[in-house]
């Protein structure tokens, strides 16, 4: 391209092309985190299922702190690799998630430190982190206009409004629940990360 | 009357940078040559004058040991794209 004048009619086309553009450039690899955290969160409520059923020590379900690791890891990897660029999406989508985080992490606070004075089952972290981030998917899906992401969340609520009620009821806590927390990442989140990264494939 | 058009913008290669600006939040240097099939030494030039005009920001930052230039259109740049664009309507549907 160079720095010729335009016509009246070509300066509108132009830019008709160069919003047609940028749209078909815009969605590529943005499932990646969803792809993370869908198979990351499975792979470690197995592992945790595992080390608890086989060694009966409770103490590793602390284990679960390793989600919190995740997110400056990817952050730093993107500081280093920052995308060409930035979509209002993103924009949003990103601010989302930043809210979402800043639950997770004040709820786990907020839960360590009524532990001093109250009773406290750190066991709610698991219907509150998938409320969060069932939340977080459908809000996400709701900015894409992707239907089946906005819906597939309600697994993690369903699931997420179980296991309060079996807290509550004194039916749970029961190991098996990590199971099926990581069963509901692979639908709220390893589902959609591979939609989402399947899009732009089709539309380019 | 028809209002002149802006000078800074009915220029192929600034109007096609100021276009992919308003579509998104921020973009690189890297992204607007690709996307625009400009030279480096060309596009940095149009840039220049753009962000000079006050119409797009400039952020540069070091990734690793390399520097990356990302700009965002201005307040004051999309103001002057609308006219731009109205104007443009205009010139083409007088009557309208």
């Amino acid at each position: 391209m160079e720095n010729k004048k335009l016509t009246e009619q070509e300066s509108l086309a132009l830019i008709a092309e160069m919003i047609r553009q940028s749209k078909r450039n815009m969605e590529v690899g943005r499932g990646n985190l969803f792809l993370l955290y869908g198979y990351f969160t499975p792979a470690l409520s197995v592992t945790l299922y595992l080390l608890i059923s086989c060694t009966g020590h409770a103490a590793w379900s602390w284990g679960w702190l390793a989600m919190f690791a995740v997110w400056p890891l990817c952050a730093a990897f993107n500081r280093r690799n920052p995308p060409e660029v930035v979509t209002y999406t993103d924009k949003c989508i990103k601010n989302v998630w930043h809210i979402m985080g800043a639950l997770f992490f004040v709820s786990f606070l907020c839960l360590s430190a009524f532990a001093f004075w109250l009773p406290t089952d750190m066991t709610i972290m698991l219907p509150l982190s998938l409320l969060y981030a069932a939340i977080g998917v459908s809000i996400t899906g709701i900015v894409l206009e992707e239907r089946c992401i906005t819906l597939l969340p309600l697994t993690g609520v369903c699931l997420a409004l179980y296991m309060l009620t079996g807290l509550f009821s004194g039916a749970g806590p029961l190991l098996e629940w990590y199971l099926w927390f990581g069963v509901s990442f692979i639908a709220m989140m390893a589902v959609p990360g591979h939609i989402l990264n399947r899009k732009p494939a089709k539309s380019c | 009357m028809l209002k002149e058009l802006d000078p800074l913008l009915h220029s192929q290669l600034r109007l096609a940078v100021v276009s992919l600006l308003m579509t998104v939040e921020e973009a690189d240097f890297v992204y607007l040559r690709k996307q625009t099939g400009a030279t480096a030494g060309n596009l940095s030039v149009q840039i220049d004058k753009l962000a000079g005009a006050g119409y797009i920001e400039v952020r540069k930052e070091f990734v690793g040991k390399k520097t990356r230039t990302a700009y965002r259109m201005t307040a004051r740049g999309r103001e002057a794209f609308e006219a731009y664009v109205s104007a443009l309507q205009a010139y083409i549907a007088p009557n309208r």
